[in-house]
């Protein structure tokens, strides 16, 4: 009951996948060949939330139920080759043969409509071995070609498909220390304006944010995507923890959008989690309830830059996993509301949640980063995060003023119009942002 | 309070009792029952258990000593036992504190179902009592048998607590079963109240920051933890004759030690598959192989040349995960070319493809083009002159991989600059090559003095010579001619070439 498929698509969204379903089956006691590790009866963290994640076939193996889909076929290849070859079936894993080129156009127009329908295919019937389907995770990247592209497009289908499930997004942020092209840019606008009716809520993980956390934190001197793909699984994990153990918050993937997202277009979630420390100084480092949770309101740990003392808080969950005592989650909460900086608005009747998973995080095997005995993942709802719209529409603007690089984007069959289209609804997503972040009762000026 | 005892502040400092008594009358604090304190914090000490020009006790930590009276405010009051912890933690009742933010009421989801679930103490797996100001197992009124409802606890934390003795570890952990790793960081352990720690399963120990001394992990911890494998003694103070001490030999189940915050100088000899060395003093290696090592965290030390990173490559062979970043060496280069120095003087493979050989540096996984591509540049730079190596072997393996002839003499030669010359020193007991570009017109006496400096360890400039074999003859005898017979000539006086070969001779009495 209750399950989710995940969708992982373009390079980023497979490279990411690959690492969340690593973990994933560590944390439930899953060898890499989808059987049990020995001295398990049942997978660890309770049958019915494992089933939300895994689906049981008749010789006791489980398989993950996901979804890879690229356009060209090295990363899937190196699933297929990879230690978890045994765990996927082949069907899951869908390859084209032509790459999108870091170019939206061929992601959404030509060479990702070509595989569409066989994707689609494939979600109907592993949505068929649902009993009830609560929605979809999407994995991509907003900057590559095949993830916006291809990811919008899929997005848009299943809302035609799937109306009332809902679908939730982990979209890669571009940034300029791992960038691969220059167009990332003209990607993100144009698929945020496509997927921004379609996504139910989207955790953005901004690669600037990850780069800087492992460098600081982890002390990874060159972090290459293996370091920033497992920090992001964790993160997911942590988010997906209530989902696949027996929690206590969000067992249902509609009560995320319910406590969170206010407003249909304003969904897009910061997560910030703590603690980040390598596995070389873990016994060394405090992680007390309220360090971790004074840690999260720090812009150091949050998986997009953006300064949320600026800004304000609609709505925010606290997800503890681990060894946790309640109360000393009521004190560390009352000391993070001690503070100034947090600042919630005043339209907004209730908005803040916490929730209490007690299975610990896990840490995946030759990564820096060290398991702790408990953590937390916070999601919230901030004004501050239009800072990062701001950034990458001020990119876009740079480019487009000179039309550069948009012949590759005709070329495809894709019309201008679009770019301006894309461009205006994000400037409207910026004011939006501005609108709600205002007191609903200004003070009326006093007259005599 | 006795000696010894530990004590807690209301501003979150630990301490130890070093000093109970009254101050000489002239005092303005006489007739007072004074405390003399050694503070875990070093930097909240005022003095070393002197006041007045008279020593009232001793301190570990130089400037760690302070004196309070003893009915002053600050020091707490709370002195509680671990059963009394425990019900305080995990058996309290679920009570709505109806925390707002603004107008707002905190949410808080499931809360009544996990205290009902840890209030039953068969379920918990995992407890944590750190800064609880535990002194004791049992108070007054105590049940003795609840720490057998604790059987399992997988995961104990009690860092920080005021225990002064590993006896009374003893007494709680004896009765969970089935622990497997305990974090006792932030105490401190007394001689006079240490008694053996006996488990059988226990497996994870954090004694950091405890001071405890080698002799007490050698008596007291070691012989009767069958199957410890991790053992944490991060900022304890130790320097490099305590860990000489530490006998791991006959431990074979030990993986992991750290060592990491202390005072080391020189790299330990332990037979461990892991070892956590950061933020040490350490620039030397010793001349010893030690095959044991796989993983080695050496940041934040005292590595200043290559030539140590060469044999650390050398001594410490089957390394395959490396953390050497932050050491002076570095501190000049950017990180890319520090990266590439590192893959071309060790043996490094693809993550993916070997389990041997180095896979992991800085934590990075390496690939192989990015070490192919490093090994290239850094020939490259050897080639020119810009990097040295000390390490032949490496150096041969390097250059048969890409099928490269050794460094080719006659295109270098006098090529770059008129009044400098380069040249290979290569001492004669271990053939190391070592190369430095030297003015053209500098005397005999001044080559030999640097020479002297820089690889003999200062030794004295008659007790050795050096010498070149003429016209590129080398090993020719007849060619030889030794430089120094007049130590006042100058370098340019000879016939020598760029990149020349000069050896050392070492006299032997």
């Amino acid at each position: 009951m209750r399950e989710v498929i995940s969708i992982n698509v373009g390079q980023a969204g497979c490279q990411i996948g690959n690492a969340c379903w690593e973990l994933y089956s560590q944390e439930h006691g899953i060898r890499p060949d989808g059987f049990l590790q020995e001295g398990l009866d049942r997978p660890k963290g309770g049958e019915e939330g494992f089933s939300t994640f895994f689906s049981e076939t008749g010789s006791g193996k489980y398989v993950p139920r996901a979804l890879y889909v690229d356009l060209e076929p090295n990363v899937i290849d190196e699933v297929r080759t990879g230690i978890y070859k045994d765990l996927f079936h082949p069907e899951q894993l869908i390859a084209g043969k032509e790459d999108a080129a870091n170019n939206y156009a061929r992601g959404h127009y030509t060479v990702g409509r070509e595989i569409l329908d066989d994707v689609l295919d494939r979600v109907r019937r592993m949505s068929d071995q649902c009993d009830g389907l609560q929605g979809f995770l999407f994995t991509h990247s907003l900057g590559g070609g095949t993830g916006s592209g291809l990811g919008s497009l899929l997005l848009e289908q299943l809302s035609i498909d799937y109306g009332k499930k809902s679908k939730l997004e982990f979209a890669v942020y571009p940034a300029p220390q791992v960038s691969t092209s220059v167009v990332e840019p003209y990607n993100t606008v144009l698929t945020t304006h496509t997927t921004l009716e379609h996504a139910d809520c989207t955790f953005m993980v901004d690669n600037e944010a990850i780069y800087d956390m492992c460098r600081r934190n982890l002390d990874i001197s060159r972090p290459n995507f293996d370091s920033l793909n497992s920090l992001i699984a964790q993160v997911v994990s942590s988010v997906t923890a209530s989902l696949r153990f027996d929690g206590s918050l969000n067992v249902d993937l509609n009560e995320f959008q319910t406590n969170l997202v206010p407003y249909p277009r304003i969904h897009f979630p910061l997560v910030s989690y703590a603690p980040v420390f390598s596995k070389a100084r873990a016994s060394h480092e405090a992680n007390s309830v309220a360090e971790i949770t004074a840690a999260c309101f720090e812009p150091g740990n949050q998986l997009v830059k953006c300064d949320p003392r600026t800004g304000k808080y609609m709505a925010t969950c606290l997800l503890y996993r681990g060894d946790v005592v309640t109360r000393d989650v009521q004190n560390a909460v009352a000391q993070a509301k001690a503070k100034k900086t947090v600042q919630l608005v005043d339209w907004c009747p209730t908005g803040f949640k916490i929730g209490i998973c007690y299975q610990p995080p896990t840490a995946i095997k030759g990564t820096e980063l060290a398991a702790a005995n408990r953590a937390v993942c916070m999601l919230s709802n901030t004004t501050a995060i239009a800072e990062a719209w701001r950034r990458i529409d001020r990119k876009f603007d740079l480019m487009y003023s000179k039309r550069a690089f948009v012949h590759w984007y005709v070329g495809e069959g894709m019309e201008e119009g679009e770019f301006t289209e894309a461009r205006e609804d994000l400037a409207a997503l910026e004011r939006d942002y501005i609108e709600v972040g205002t007191d609903s009762f200004p003070e009326e000026e006093e007259e005599y | 309070m006795q000696l010894y005892d530990r004590i807690s502040t209301t501003d979150n400092e630990l301490g130890t009792i070093k000093f109970i008594g009254q101050l000489p009358s002239a005092h303005a604090w006489a007739g007072t029952l004074v405390y003399g304190i050694e503070w875990d914090n070093s930097s909240r000490g005022k003095n070393d258990g002197t006041l007045d020009d008279v020593k009232y006790f001793e301190v570990d930590v130089i400037g760690a000593g302070s004196f309070m009276k003893a009915n002053n405010k600050k020091i707490c009051k709370r002195r509680a036992s671990f059963i009394q912890s425990l019900y305080e933690e995990y058996h309290t009742k679920y009570e709505d504190q109806e925390i707002r933010f603004g107008t707002k009421i905190v949410d808080e989801l499931g809360f009544d179902k996990l205290n009902r679930i840890q209030s039953n103490f068969m379920n918990l797996k995992s407890v944590s009592l750190s800064r609880k100001s535990i002194v004791n197992v049992y108070g007054d009124g105590d049940e003795s048998s609840i720490l057998n409802t604790l059987v399992n606890v997988i995961n104990l934390d009690i860092s920080f607590n005021l225990f002064n003795g590993l006896s009374v570890v003893q007494d709680i952990i004896g009765n969970l079963r089935n622990l497997s790793s305990l974090n006792l960081n932030g105490n401190r352990f007394f001689t006079s109240n240490n008694s053996p720690l006996i488990h059988t399963n226990l497996s994870i120990l954090k004694l950091s920051t405890t001071l405890i001394t080698i002799p007490t992990v050698n008596e007291c911890i070691l012989p009767n933890l069958p199957n410890l494998s991790e053992l944490y003694l991060a900022s304890n103070n130790y320097n490099d004759t305590d860990i000489s001490h530490l006998q791991l030999q006959s431990y074979p189940n030990i993986q992991i030690i750290d060592l990491s915050f202390n005072m080391l100088t020189i790299f330990p000899s332990l037979p461990i598959n892991t070892l956590l060395l950061s933020d040490n003093y350490i620039s030397s290696i010793p001349n010893q192989i030690q095959s044991s090592i796989k993983t080695l965290d050496i940041r934040h030390n005292k590595l200043n040349s290559f030539k140590v990173i060469d044999e650390l490559a050398i001594h410490v062979p089957n390394l395959t995960n490396l953390r050497i970043n932050k050491n002076p060496v570095f501190e000049v280069d950017d990180e890319e070319s520090m990266f590439v120095q590192l893959l071309a003087r060790f043996n490094c493979h693809d993550h993916k493809e070997s389990s041997t050989g180095l896979t992991y540096v800085n934590g990075s996984p390496l690939n192989n083009n990015e070490i192919q591509n490093a090994e290239l540049y850094f020939i490259s730079k050897v080639k020119i002159g810009e990097y040295e190596i000390h390490n032949p072997v490496r150096w041969d393996a390097l250059l048969q991989k890409y099928n490269m002839e050794p460094i080719n003499e006659t295109i270098t030669t006098n090529v770059y600059d008129d009044n400098k010359i380069k040249l290979q020193i290569i001492h004669n007991k271990d053939h190391s090559i070592f190369s430095r570009v030297f003015l053209n017109n500098i005397t005999i006496l001044k080559l030999k003095g640097t020479l002297s400096r820089i690889l003999l360890n200062n030794l004295s400039i008659l007790k050795f010579s050096v010498y070149y074999y003429m016209h590129g003859e080398e090993e020719d005898p007849e060619a030889k001619e030794y430089l120094d017979m007049n130590l006042f000539s100058q370098i340019n006086e000879f016939n020598l070439n760029y990149n020349q070969r000069i050896y050392i001779e070492v006299f032997t009495q």
